[in-house]
């Protein structure tokens, strides 16, 4: 299979700041790992970034006059791409690649001097899928194809994953006393370290004393997965702690379009066609191919992966999730849309013979709007399941100390606005296929043992309202 | 004395007409301010956060220009702006000003240094002369305060002159509240001040970016810990430094710490 990855040593962007810290151009991890502070936004058009405050002002004033059904819905009606299509065109990211893809970066860094810490810190922003490759670093190799002889012995070596114990609220003496029966003589790996925390006065010790360990060095080799949320509390609560963190560089426009390029292509040999639907300028593929050294005709582009890039904040998952929302089958009066045997409607073929599909632009795309209320319920729950990377409903009674049943009846407007949803333990939303619909257990029950967290369509909302209202965000 | 200071020369060129005309234009410019400092404020509530503070402080500012702007037209309107006639009108004003109102001029001339100055803003809370609460509207003459108990306190502007403006959040969301706890002495001080650091950094209302500190001074019943830190909004600061009292004392007790029941004079 021909799978469209760019050569080793070819640069995906000339602008892009941090990709040669870490010495990786999988367009898996595009741009690599880079240290916190040279993180920078993608920044939008001045227009829409404009229509962007106005349209938040009008929602929320829009949504305090008349209480309207709160869920969101498309503004256009054009067909939508089946599951099938989705998986065919917009895949979720293998967590195992993206894993290897991690795995090397971190070896790069070490190569390269720039990680000379036994702990990599890894902090990323929630649906950036770094938890979600974390947990598979037990599977990968943790050598180069190239190890010699002598490093054949930590080739085979693989990370040891340590997960949380059942109950969190504990002292300094029995964290102290847990910690010293984990594993950590051996290469270890904590996928997320959210979920080794509460906050609430006893539930602080395990991670104290991990980070207490990490900077006496005694904590052996490891890395640690940590949510931007989760971090910005421990970076306000030891300031002046110094752990060197990493993270994953964000979605550039080129790398945004790199990176969904080698989705489109991971199930197929060739880039599929996606055009806009109003001006049927093109998205994918990003450059003209060249065929038996001709090139051909220049194709006229649209900037559509700019404002994809700048409305998810540079987040790969939330920029999947707003990608496959976007994708249509055919645009209106279009009679190349085609349908299958089955009569369900397939993209249609382009004059190369290549999937065909239409992109809407982002601004027909309506998001979920946040539900208005003047308690301050709605938005200590959303901060509670940002940084601790999703809770059940007994954790956030306990961290919030939102009583039932004002805490349910929080929960199920926000699920019914589609900010929230309801999902297995270990799920990651933003890669998963379903559609919100179908992955919230919400609309069918509230099951206890559930965890609630944040939809990926949501975020961008919800950060922005927790910064109005005050909230401790990150700085992602 | 009319004729002395030019003004029956001045006002004797006003017509019906213009009269109507700066009837019509000062009503407008009523109707406009009334939008301004009724509608606004509603808009901002529902707003939020950041949006509403901004929202709060723009109203007395635009009443301002409005009114600035209405006495440009209004003026020409009236009478021919020569200097002559200009001298007349303001010295007739300074008069009226200076003998029957003169404690009304003062206040409307600290409020107007009130809007460039801005000691307090819409949506501050203050203290003057004792009064706690938040400013709910910026008048001509005067400011009106909603106190924590629901109890509107009007203060003349002219109080900027005289008296000693406490503001805890001038103009943005940061209000630092504080906790007290008196404890018995003879306990461990560095572990108190960290585990109340610790209630503090738990509290979901904390702002964690800002900081929190802990201050510990010695009395003669005891040591006083003062528990400081910044609520995610001003309005919240009552629920936060309730629960960071109950909350702190509950630890306390955990940790076997009594509280000093009442101060007694020391030698």
């Amino acid at each position: 299979m021909a799978k469209h990855k760019p050569k080793q040593g070819d640069n995906d962007s000339g602008n892009d700041s941090g990709n040669d810290l870490s010495g990786n151009d999988n367009p898996v991890l595009p741009g690599g790992l880079i240290p916190i502070e040279e993180w920078t936004r993608a920044e939008a058009s001045v227009r829409r970034n404009l229509m962007g405050v106005l349209t938040h002002w009008v929602d929320q004033l829009g949504a305090s006059i008349s209480r309207r059904e709160e869920a969101f819905e498309s503004l256009d009606d054009l067909p939508e791409l089946s599951d099938e299509q989705l998986h065919s065109i917009a895949p979720g990211p293998d967590r195992k690649e993206h894993a290897q893809a991690v795995i090397d970066a971190i070896l790069a860094l070490r190569e390269q001097g720039q990680c000379r810490r036994p702990v990599v810190l890894l902090v990323a922003p929630p649906f950036s899928g770094v938890s979600r490759a974390l947990r598979c670093f037990p599977e990968c190799r943790m050598g180069a194809d190239t190890a010699t002889e002598q490093e054949t012995v930590s080739a085979v070596l693989s990370y040891k994953l340590i997960l949380p114990p059942d109950n969190l609220l504990m002292d300094e003496d029995a964290a102290r006393q847990w910690w010293q029966q984990q594993p950590l003589d051996k290469p270890w790996v904590i996928s997320e370290l959210a979920a080794f925390w509460r906050r609430h006065g006893r539930g602080l010790a395990l991670v104290q004393e991990l980070l207490r360990r990490v900077a006496q060095n005694s904590a052996g080799e490891g890395v640690i997965g940590c949510s931007s949320w989760c971090w910005q509390f421990w970076a306000s609560y030891y300031p002046d702690a110094q752990f060197a963190p990493r993270m994953p560089a964000p979605m550039t426009t080129e790398r945004l379009g790199i990176w969904l390029q080698q989705l489109a292509c991971h199930n197929r040999d060739d880039v599929p066609v996606v055009r806009t639907v109003t001006d049927g300028l093109y998205v994918l593929p990003l450059e003209p191919e060249e065929t038996d050294n001709k090139p051909q005709k220049k194709r006229k582009h649209s900037d559509l992966l700019r404002n994809l890039a700048a409305d998810s904040r540079g987040i790969p998952g939330i920029a999947l999730s707003i990608w496959r929302r976007a994708l249509r089958a055919r645009p209106e009066g279009d009679s190349e849309g085609a349908r299958d045997d089955g009569g369900e409607r397939s993209p249609a073929q382009h004059p190369e013979g290549r999937p065909y599909c239409w992109v809407v632009p982002l601004d027909q795309l309506s998001l979920p709007t946040m539900p208005v209320s003047s308690e301050r319920n709605l938005g200590l729950v959303l901060h509670a399941l940002l940084i601790h990377d999703g809770l059940t409903i007994a954790d956030l009674e306990l961290v919030t100390a939102v009583p039932e049943p004002d805490l349910s009846l929080a929960l199920e407007r926000l699920a019914r606005a589609d900010v929230i949803g309801c999902n297995e333990p270990g799920q990651d939303a933003a890669f998963d296929l379903r559609r919100p619909e179908q992955q919230s257990l919400a609309h069918q029950e509230m099951v206890a043992d559930a965890v609630w967290q944040v939809t990926p369509l949501g975020y961008p909302g919800v950060r922005r309202h927790l910064q109005n209202w005050g909230f401790p965000i990150d700085n992602f | 004395m009319m004729e002395r200071l030019g003004l029956k020369d001045a006002l004797d060129s006003i017509t019906s007409q213009a009269l109507w005309q700066a009837l019509i234009l000062i009503a407008m410019a009523s109707l406009l301010t009334w939008v301004v400092q009724n509608i606004f404020p509603r808009i901002a509530t529902k707003l939020g956060g950041k949006p509403r503070l901004y929202l709060l402080a723009s109203v007395p500012l635009l009443r301002l220009v409005i009114i600035v702007t209405t006495v440009i037209m209004v003026v020409p309107i009236l009478v021919k702006p020569s200097f002559e006639n200009m001298v007349a009108i303001f010295g007739a004003l300074a008069l009226a000003l200076g003998f029957a109102f003169k404690d009304y001029a003062n206040s409307l001339i600290a409020g107007i240094v009130t809007l460039y100055e801005m000691p307090y803003r819409p949506g501050d809370w203050v203290e003057i002369d004792g009064q706690y609460g938040e400013v709910r509207a910026i008048g001509t003459r005067a400011a009106e305060l909603l106190t924590p108990d629901d109890t509107v306190i009007v203060v003349p502007h002219s109080k900027l002159w005289e008296s000693l403006i406490a503001n805890g959040n001038d103009g943005t969301d940061h209000l630092m509240c504080v906790a007290e706890f008196h404890l018995q002495p003879h306990h461990n001080i560095a572990r108190v001040m960290t585990l109340l650091r610790t209630v503090a950094f738990t509290h979901p209302l904390t702002k964690t970016w800002k900081p929190v500190l802990v201050v510990v001074s010695n009395k003669p019943w005891g040591m006083v810990y003062r528990l400081k830190a910044y609520p995610v909004e001003p309005s919240a600061q009552f629920r936060f430094i309730s629960e960071l009292t109950a909350t702190g004392a509950q630890v306390m007790a955990t940790e076997g710490l009594g509280f000093v029941s009442a101060p007694v004079a020391g030698n």
